[in-house]
């Protein structure tokens, strides 16, 4: 990442208080990693919208986080897109997850401009409500998104290790050649993609007619196919698949579930599972 | 007839007065409204215009400085380390400093935000030793900072 940042998510509060953050914008080209990293079936713009946030001069020295899955937990958010060379359109130039702000420019403040330095002043006073707010979850898996990205590499990576990790190798042999089938493959089931050593499908879920993994609804689901015989047992299985829970009764399950509803969240990152966040931990305005 | 003339002529200049006394109280009114040169402006006109290479003076929105303690924890002695903590005295009631290379989470204890700060590039910059219990607010920056968000596992880490 250089110095610049996106103009989006400026009426985010970390904008307004204590400084009013206002940026003068430029418009630039929109990187070509951005298209090539592109997963949407949307045409970018030629043009982009940024502000500086410090003048280097440079187009790299600083650093942005990932954007796939930095969001699907309610502990992390996104401050500041970072114009970038090297990532996707969206990754994080400036981000917050629980307790840390990570600030991913890297000039001192005399380098930064004067939006630049409000913005990190306002960063100072903004992180200080996460005082003792720990993150939630830790990555531990990557998210569905990379599925995608990793399968529009197939035939440009030739070395068949590097994808040991994301694909089974009966997928990489029905699609030997074919990055788009593989990408349709995963878009086609998106909501049923899960981590257990690669990518996959869950075929469970999709024979129970369930078409999502990371809907609350579908532990509500699964909840009640528990006094089901005929599908219990798989039910129990998904349960532990995609809960650190195990209760061993369908009544428990269901106290669990009734007491936390509000509060439970899936994370890709976090290991494709179910959290419950604890009770006073989500600020008001904090998302 | 005359009279009535008289009287649309007399309309008229009334109505003519008035309309420049109007468009002097609205001339006068707009100047006093006009920014001075150089003030902060607006981004829905400036869309295209390129920032100049230097930066301008920063001038504080507020009067009075911010009442947060702040540690900020860099590398001893550095023109970096000097740049920052000159910028938050200017901002914030209380400025101290740590060594980054011999930081232990507990030296937060006293403070509301700490930042950990290296020199903002460096990929082999060393890592302070926080756990994952370690809760206070803080500030990691650049390239060192996300090396450290990564060892704890953060979403804001390195890849």
């Amino acid at each position: 990442m250089g110095d610049a940042a996106h103009a989006e998510l400026l009426d985010h509060e970390v904008y307004q208080k204590p400084f009013k953050v206002e940026p003068e914008f430029e418009q630039r080209d929109t990187p070509a990693n951005y298209r090539d990293r592109h997963l949407g079936d949307d045409k970018l713009p030629d043009k982009m919208k940024v502000w500086r946030v410090q003048n280097t001069g440079k187009t790299s020295g600083s650093v942005v986080a990932r954007s796939y899955g930095f969001t699907d937990s309610p502990d992390a958010e996104v401050l500041a897109l970072g114009f970038n060379h090297g990532k996707e359109y969206g990754a994080v130039g400036v981000g917050r997850h629980g307790n840390f702000l990570q600030w991913g420019y890297s000039a001192p403040p005399s380098k930064m401009t004067d939006a630049g330095k409000k913005f990190f002043v306002n960063c100072v006073c903004y992180i200080k409500r996460f005082d003792g707010k720990a993150p939630l979850v830790r990555t531990r898996s990557s998210h569905r998104l990379d599925a995608l990205r990793l399968a529009t590499l197939i035939n440009r990576i030739k070395d068949k290790e590097f994808f040991s990790r994301s694909f089974s190798s009966d997928l990489m042999e029905k699609y030997q050649g074919d990055p788009n089938g593989l990408v349709q493959y995963y878009k086609t089931d998106f909501e049923l993609i899960y981590r257990d050593k690669v990518y996959r499908i869950d075929s469970e879920l999709k024979a129970l007619g369930i078409n999502s993994n990371r809907s609350v609804h579908t532990l509500e689901r699964l909840i009640a196919l528990l006094q089901d015989k005929a599908h219990a047992d798989t039910a129990r299985g998904l349960l532990a698949r995609y809960t650190n829970e195990s209760f061993g009764s369908a009544e428990q399950w269901q106290q669990w579930l009734t007491a936390n509803r509000d509060r439970i969240f899936f994370s890709d990152v976090g290991g494709y599972k179910f959290f419950v966040a604890p009770k006073g931990y989500l600020l008001p305005d904090s998302r | 007839m005359l009279g009535k003339h008289t009287l649309k002529g007399k309309s008229g200049c009334t109505v003519l007065t008035l309309c420049c006394v109007l468009v002097m109280i609205f001339a006068f009114g707009c100047r006093k409204k006009e920014q001075p040169q150089g003030s902060r402006r607006g981004p829905s006109t400036e869309t295209t215009k390129p920032v100049p290479a230097t930066d301008r003076v920063y001038q504080a929105d507020t009067a009075e400085k911010i009442n947060l303690r702040v540690l900020y924890a860099g590398v001893p002695n550095s023109d970096r380390a000097a740049d920052f903590v000159d910028f938050l005295a200017k901002h914030f009631k209380e400025v101290e400093t740590a060594d980054y290379n011999a930081f232990k989470e507990g030296q937060s204890t006293d403070f509301d935000v700490t930042i950990l700060d290296y020199d903002g590039v460096n990929t082999r910059a060393p890592r302070p030793n926080i756990s994952r219990d370690y809760s206070r607010a803080t500030i990691t920056v650049g390239v060192p900072g996300a090396f450290i968000c990564s060892s704890l596992s953060l979403k804001t880490g390195y890849l």
